[in-house]
């Protein structure tokens, strides 16, 4: 089974300025704090994902403030409009401190 | 429905490729990561009940225009656990995209910054209790708030079970 944290980034083929989209999901259970476990009937204490943010060539071009209320495994996507090619690195950090990255390349056309 | 069941498909081959080669990690090519302030995650927003509340406490009003915002997401949503939704502008000066369901007990969802997008449109999966509105608001640079409304009928809610 995949870990969570596990993470990865699609971009869509890029023209100079122009809007291009970014597709990132990654690995996560987004527990609410609400969900008892079946067996035991204890809480589950929570566990997510509050803050996305993506930065392109060090450069921050979006962010994301979540609550409970996204889906387990987040699915995101956002624009971005590069005048270079470059790096587009994503950070996900959860309410345990957990802190999770990808990157991907992202080429001119 | 024709957007969300795509973007189901791209999710299913998503899962695999991620199953097949886990995260991208190039380490070594880039500089160490410059610490770049981020924007306060917002609490107490996301602990208001009642929209009205969650509404003030997120944007900061609750007068906004009704237009240049669009929502796309199921009319029917079999699984409350999983909602896909796409929240756009045609407006080019949109700073900030919040997502609220106004029965969820908590109603504030998410918010979304444009700082260098070219483009005012991000799409996610959110959960919901129950069938509700769902209402996303942006916010303009000059500080005007733009609002749209979609009903979602639910019928298998996703909060906490």
């Amino acid at each position: 089974m995949a870990k969570t944290g596990t993470a990865r980034i699609r971009v869509g083929s890029a023209q100079k300025g122009q809007p291009t989209q970014v597709r990132a999901l990654i690995l996560h259970p987004m527990e609410t704090g609400l969900r008892k476990d079946p067996k035991t009937g204890e809480k589950i204490p929570a566990h997510y994902v509050q803050k996305v943010k993506a930065d392109f060539n060090g450069e921050r071009v979006f962010e994301a403030d979540w609550s409970v209320a996204i889906s387990k495994n987040p699915y995101l996507s956002y624009y971005l409009a590069p005048q270079s090619s470059g790096k587009l690195k994503m950070t996900w950090e959860d309410n345990q401190g957990g802190v999770y990255t990808a990157e991907a390349d992202v080429k001119l056309g | 429905m024709r957007v969300a069941t795509n973007q189901n498909t791209g999710r299913r081959s998503f899962l695999k490729v991620l199953g097949a080669t886990g995260a991208v990690v190039t380490a070594g090519l880039l500089k160490p990561a410059r610490s770049l302030a981020a924007i306060a995650w917002p609490k107490e927003a996301f602990n208001k009940e009642g929209m009205e509340a969650a509404m003030k406490a997120a944007v900061g009003t609750t007068d906004m225009t009704e237009g240049n915002v669009s929502i796309e997401a199921p009319t029917i949503a079999e699984n409350g656990a999983v909602v896909p939704i796409t929240a756009s502008s045609d407006l080019d000066n949109v700073k900030r995209m919040h997502v609220f369901v106004e029965k969820n007990p908590a109603p504030y969802v998410a918010r979304f910054h444009m700082l260098g997008t070219g483009r005012a449109e991000v799409a996610t999966r959110i959960k919901m209790g129950e069938t509700s509105p769902i209402r996303v608001v942006a916010e303009t640079t000059d500080g005007k708030a733009y609002m749209a409304r979609k009903e979602v009928r639910v019928t298998i809610g996703g909060c906490g079970g």
